[in-house]
């Protein structure tokens, strides 16, 4: 989260608490808002405060800087006889404030607990020569690297340690995987990544083609649907992949605003017309030619009708779909099958009792029960196909007037498209 | 001949000389001597005789030759009489070959004569055919005159249609919307008669039960008399009683007594000890401020104003929100003791908020000076940047207020001098041994008991307890604090819809900017019942708030709002952003029959959603839909919401289907689609990425062979033009003509849209190629620059160079290449059109829908897409929602 110009780091500051000083800066990088005797004093109490709040990450914010540090306590009786029976270190991060205190916290922690391994092992922080000889350098270079490199760093600390730091950026949880979903690349692939990966991942990799779901992936390479769903979450989360809806000939989709950026970007508008030409073509399609074919989506139209429409025979209609709507252009109108049951409002244990006794082949009526339970708005028509259930496109009722209500048919089935 | 007698006539002459001499001579030889010398004289005269007559024999010699040279000379003359002679004989016979010659020469020339005539005759049906020709031509000119006529006449008629439809349209929209405007005032009138009704049925029903409950209360007072007199006796029994163990008593306090001066004499260890407890009084005493602050969290059962996330999430779902004691921030909170809240909440500076995380709870405050006293307020919670901010803000605005109390009554003094009371009662009790001893766990009770006296004995403590509780259950607080200041305030995100798309922190960054966001044609919709909204307003609210909430419809845009109600539309928008900081109203376009309604993607329509629950609870008795589900069904289509309306005709379901539609929208299981127009020109060369292409896929050693491949395309290009241009001096003959007809042709073809309906008239060449040149405009597939811009410079030049200018105007920032193409592209259409399509030319660019194009331009929506359509081949429609996310919220 550097936005743009900031650093990622402004300083290190290290400060200790000495029985007669009370709590001091020792050293900092770089001169900062902290740094001024008057904040530092109201900080003074944070910086090296009381035992109850030691280990714990502590963030002050003050006007453009934020200081984030993890305030470390050791007591022994015997090392620190003169010195109230324990040490009070800090080394503090000192962070723009707008980034994100929480993407540093693992960093602080873990040069809190080096400094912190160091001292008991080798009194590195009470040695004054230890400390001005190595600290100070390796502070400095810790801030250097960290701006350079923009999340890492490994520096020589002292003898043989090395602090290794990084700093996380927030990723939300990957969403779970669906077996209808379909997983596309995002960007290129970089081959020599793939030998890093697991054994898994590099088996499913390869049947990636942005046309396969999950599930046909599963059978294809002839693995569990499981393992593959937790291979493709990786992915997911790594931002190698990201999921699309699986293409069919009878999908509606519908432009989204996001099309309003491809018109202006002359880049974007490349990638795609390379992206689209269907194999084998000799020349690829106008610009022109995809983006009207790009709006001809308009929530009513099936890919079939479009393509019917459009006649543009450079373009492959699967690749300019699917990419659409890995980049957003276009949005799938999901259809949602819904039964019109009322005994679902009422009691869901009424209609199994219903169709128990009604239904005179048991297997049948459960699966119709099933199928009744599963179409509550809910599910679509993707999802229930990966659980077996097709529907015959002809049949898809049209909304009912009123009138006609009182008399709903046994099996009768909305579709709202969304 | 001659010559002989001249030398006779000589000799002669000489014979007369010497005879003469000789005579003279004689004469004088007679003297003396004279005979000799006559002697010598005649010997001399002799001499010369003699010489003269040798010289007579030369001349006679001479003579001789000459006369043989005569002789040859005459047979010479022989000869050439001869050769003559010859010659003549030849002569004759050329006169003869001549005269043959001649008389071929003659026939030859009656030949020439017939073929001469021959030549005249073919000239003639020459001229003939010429002259048919030119008729023809003419008659083709006024065939096509009439033709033009025609179409002229056509146009015309076109116009008129188009006027026609446009008087129509606007007609109707006068009418629909005069039908809106009746149906808006049947329905206030409907709305007040039921409400009316509801009203006196209510009353009815109250009146009922008044009347019940008073014969209850009758017969209750009948039976309390009863117990009257029942009690009054068992009252007389216990007197008696009473005074018996008054006797009793008496006798124990005498031993009472007795005690009591054992007691005194404990009475000095008591207060050595009431000593020290006052010690730890007043320490207490200097952790009051910051235990005022917290207590709000530790005062009750379910303490601590965490506005954790995960509150927030529960509250999604509709259901209460659920304090759970397990989490983990809560539990970090209760670890800490006063002390370290102390220094955690101590404040550093004046004025300034005040934000000090640990470990994954954030204390957010604003600090006030105050005569030497400070007032910081703490919040503890876990919550994203915004979320902070407007809790800054709210501590913000409570602990002004608190500190005009505090000037104005010396409120917090009095507060504090209580809470300080029930404290030091507290540590009283705690002191005491008898206390003491009591279990741990009842003095968790007693800490909780503690809190709920304070809350009892402190306005104050009862006022934060307030808001701690208003916050937890629905996001905003409405508080008098001390009966004097009003205080209100909200934390908009938990006003955010809980199906709203949009971040947290991007939502609440456009609701505390929402002004900027909002369109004058925009119109309000409102998410609770007015009436509700009236009675919720504070009393000192403003008159123009409730002003424009009585006028309110879901079919008027704001700045319809504002003519109705005379409020300016800056207040308007700046109202409309209150109430929708306040999550009491939803931004959305005005509902309008042409308006395109589909189910918002992230809707809820299952069937055990609340929102399912909800739809029949509300719609149980009207003519809608019995279930959500079948409502939503109407909106699977992207159909205009005027088809919805066709199908019912009656005017209560109508009313019942506006209400349905507004109930949707309102729960945002309904998202608006609108048309948008994006230009595009086929030729555009700027996302022309053919080349490459061509260079990316093919390997590299084939690229030279394609390079030669395409220049070869270019020559192909050049003798294409060159064949043009030898087609033209082709027809060169009748150069004048043609230029004149296709000059004409270009005037008269200008309105026309379709080239192929002048393509038959003239079926000469030149147009062929003319017609290959407008199709390029329309063709899908791209022409090189070089062609297309000859052909600017050629043909219908001057409708671009015409156009060019508008066009530079309507669109400053496009390159002129462009422009030029533009130019090209829309050349044919009519001048009108043309000029429309200027006017609203800068706003197909995909980020004006046709609504906004519409308000912007003071056109109806049939105007703009009618204008719109007539450049079809350039103009790409898309649908799809607004993407202003104020829309969202």
């Amino acid at each position: 989260m550097t936005d743009g110009s900031l650093p990622a780091l402004y300083a290190i500051q290290y400060s200790e608490f000495d029985i007669r000083k009370g709590a001091y800066v020792y050293y900092e990088t770089a001169k900062t808002n902290f740094s001024e005797e008057r904040q530092f004093n109201w900080i003074r109490n944070f910086v090296c405060p009381e035992p109850n709040l030691k280990d714990k990450l502590i963030v002050l914010t003050i006007d453009n800087q934020k200081l984030l540090g993890c305030p470390v306590i050791i007591s022994d009786g015997e090392k620190y006889r003169n010195n109230r029976n324990e040490f009070r270190f800090n080394a503090c991060f000192i962070v723009p404030a707008q980034a994100d205190a929480l993407k540093y916290e693992v960093a602080v922690r873990k040069l809190a607990t080096y400094l912190r391994t160091l001292e008991i092992d080798s009194c590195f922080l009470t040695n004054d020569i230890l400390k001005q000889e190595y600290l100070k350098p390796a502070l400095d270079k810790i801030v250097k690297q960290m701006n350079e490199n923009g999340q890492q760093c490994s520096v020589k600390m002292y003898s043989s340690v090395f602090v290794n730091l990084k700093l996380l950026e927030q990723q939300t949880e990957p969403p779970a995987i669906a077996s209808s979903d379909v997983p596309m690349f995002c960007n290129n692939i970089d081959l020599s990544d793939l030998e890093q990966m697991d054994q898994m991942t590099q088996r499913v990799i390869a049947s990636i083609d942005g046309l396969r779901h999950v599930n046909k992936i599963a059978q294809d390479t002839d693995t569990e649907l499981a393992l593959v769903k937790a291979a493709m979450q990786n992915l997911v989360y790594h931002n190698v992949i990201r999921l699309v809806p699986i293409f069919s000939y009878k999908n509606r989709y519908i432009v989204t605003p996001k099309i309003q950026k491809l018109y202006t970007d002359v880049s974007l508008q490349k990638e795609l017309v390379f992206f689209v030409v269907r194999n084998g073509a000799k020349d690829c399609a106008t610009f022109y030619e995809c983006f009207s074919m790009i709006c001809a989506f308009d929530h009513g139209s099936l890919v079939k009708d479009v393509v019917n429409k459009m006649k543009a025979n450079n373009i492959d209609e699967k690749k300019l779909v699917q990419y659409c709507v890995l980049n957003d252009y276009l949005r799938r109108v999901r259809d949602y099958r819904i039964s019109l049951d009322e005994s679902v409002y009422i009691n869901t244990n009424n209609l199994h009792s219903n169709g128990t006794s009604d239904g005179n082949d048991p297997s049948k009526s459960k699966i119709k029960k099933t199928l009744r339970d599963l179409c509550d708005g809910t599910n679509d028509s993707d999802s229930l196909a990966c659980l077996g259930y097709i529907f015959n496109s002809r049949l898809i009722p049209t909304a009912r007037k009123s009138t006609q209500q009182s008399l709903p048919p046994l099996d009768s089935y909305i579709t709202l498209w969304k | 001949m001659d010559i002989l007698k001249q030398l006779e006539l000589h000799e002669q002459n000489l014979l007369t000389i010497i005879v003469y001499r000789l005579e003279t001579t004689l004469q004088n030889d007679c003297n003396d001597s004279w005979l000799d010398k006559q002697s010598s004289v005649v010997r001399t005269y002799q001499e010369q005789l003699s010489v003269e007559q040798n010289k007579n024999a030369t001349i006679e010699d001479e003579q001789q030759q000459l006369r043989d040279t005569i002789q040859l000379s005459n047979e010479q003359l022989e000869k050439v009489q001869h050769t003559l002679q010859e010659a003549l004989t030849n002569n004759e016979q050329l006169e003869y070959t001549i005269s043959d010659l001649n008389s071929q020469n003659n026939l030859l020339e009656t030949k020439l004569f017939e073929t001469m005539s021959l030549v005249d005759l073919r000239n003639k049906t020459l001229i003939d055919y010429e002259q048919e020709m030119e008729r023809i031509k003419a008659e083709l000119i006024q065939k096509h005159k009439e033709v033009v006529d025609k179409q002229s006449h056509i146009d015309e008629l076109e116009q008129i249609v188009i006027d026609k439809t446009g008087e129509v349209a606007q007609l109707s929209e006068t009418l629909e919307t005069g039908l809106v405007k009746s149906h808006h005032r049947e329905k206030f009138a409907e709305d007040n008669a039921t409400k009316a009704l509801h009203d006196i049925k209510v009353l009815q029903r109250e009146l009922r039960h008044v009347s019940k409950a008073l014969a209850e209360r009758e017969q209750t007072n009948a039976t309390l008399n009863e117990q009257l007199q029942q009690l009054t006796n068992e009252f007389k029994l216990k007197q008696e009683e009473f005074q018996k163990t008054q006797k009793a008593l008496n006798k124990q306090l005498s031993i009472k007594q007795e005690q009591l001066v054992r007691y005194d004499q404990n009475l000095h260890d008591i207060e050595i000890k009431s000593k020290y407890a006052k010690e730890e009084c007043s320490i207490q005493e200097k952790e009051i401020v910051r235990l005022n602050n917290v207590q709000e969290e530790q005062e009750n059962p379910e303490p601590v104003s965490f506005h954790t996330y995960y509150s927030i999430v529960i509250a999604k779902d509709f259901d209460p929100p659920s304090s759970k004691d397990e989490d983990a921030p809560r539990k970090t909170f209760r670890n800490f003791d006063d002390t370290t809240l102390s220094i955690l909440t101590s404040p550093n500076s004046y004025g300034t908020h005040v934000e000090v995380q640990v470990d994954d709870v954030v204390f957010v405050g604003h600090t006030l000076s105050l005569e030497n006293n400070t007032n910081l307020k703490s919040f503890a919670a876990i919550a994203k940047p915004s979320v902070i901010l407007s809790y800054q803000e709210m501590s913000k605005r409570i602990g002004t207020a608190i500190r005009c109390e505090e000037q104005r009554a010396n409120y917090l003094n009095e507060e504090y001098a209580k809470l300080l009371a029930v404290l030091q009662q507290y540590d009283i009790d705690a002191a005491d041994p008898l206390n003491r001893k009591n279990e741990e766990g009842k003095a968790k009770e007693t800490i909780e008991k503690l809190y709920v006296t304070m809350v009892q004995q402190s306005p104050l403590a009862a006022t934060l307890k307030q808001i701690y509780t208003d916050l937890q259950a629905s996001g905003e607080i409405n508080i008098i604090i001390n009966n004097w200041l009003n205080v209100s305030c909200c934390l908009p995100h938990r006003s955010i819809a809980l199906n709203c798309p949009l971040a947290i922190d991007f939502a609440f960054k456009v609701l505390s900017n929402s002004e900027q966001y909002l369109k004058p044609y925009y119109g309000l919709l409102l998410v609770i019942d007015p009436s509700a909204l009236l009675n919720s307003l504070p009393a000192d609210a403003s008159s123009t708030l409730t002003t424009l909430v009585r006028h309110l419809r879901s079919s008027y845009s704001m700045s319809r709002l504002s003519i109705e109600t005379g409020v300016p539309l800056s207040q308007i928008y700046s109202l409309a952003s209150h109430l929708l900081y306040w999550g009491r109203a939803k931004i959305m376009y005005p509902i309008n029959d042409e308006n395109i309604y589909i189910i918002s993607p992230d809707a809820d329509i299952s069937k055990q959603g609340s929102l399912s629950k909800l739809y029949r609870e509300t719609f149980q008795n009207t003519s809608n839909y019995p279930t959500l589900q079948e409502a939503l069904a109407e909106y699977s289509d992207a159909v205009t919401f005027y088809d919805h309306l066709v199908r019912n005709d009656n005017e209560s379901e109508l009313q019942g289907r506006f209400q349905c539609v507004e109930w949707l929208l309102r729960h945002r299981l309904l998202t608006q689609l609108h048309y948008y127009y994006y230009l595009l020109l086929p030729n555009d060369d700027r996302n022309d990425f053919t080349n490459e292409y061509k260079l990316t896929r093919l390997p590299r050693t084939r690229t030279p062979l394609r390079r030669n491949q395409y220049s070869s395309d270019a020559v192909g290009v050049a003798s294409k033009s060159e064949r043009f241009s030898l087609t033209s001096e082709n027809i060169d003959i009748r150069e004048n003509i043609l230029s004149i007809n296709g000059f004409e042709y270009n005037m008269a073809s200008s309105p026309m849209t379709n080239p192929l309906s002048y393509s038959s008239i003239h079926n000469s060449r030149s147009t062929d190629t003319l017609k290959t040149m407008t199709g390029t405009s329309h063709d899908d597939v791209f022409v090189p620059g070089s062609v297309n811009s000859s052909v600017v410079t050629g043909r219908g030049s001057r409708q671009v160079l015409h156009y060019l200018p508008h066009i530079t105007q309507a669109l400053p920032n496009e390159s002129t290449e462009y422009h030029r193409r533009l130019a090209f592209a829309i050349k044919d259409a009519k001048e009108q059109q043309v000029t429309d399509f200027l006017r609203i030319i800068k706003y197909l660019d995909g980020t004006y829908h046709l609504e906004e194009i519409a308000s912007l331009e003071n056109m109806t929506r049939l105007q703009v897409s009618t204008i719109i359509e007539k450049f079809q081949t350039i103009v790409i429609r898309a649908l799809h929602c607004d993407p202003n996310p104020i829309l969202q919220i």
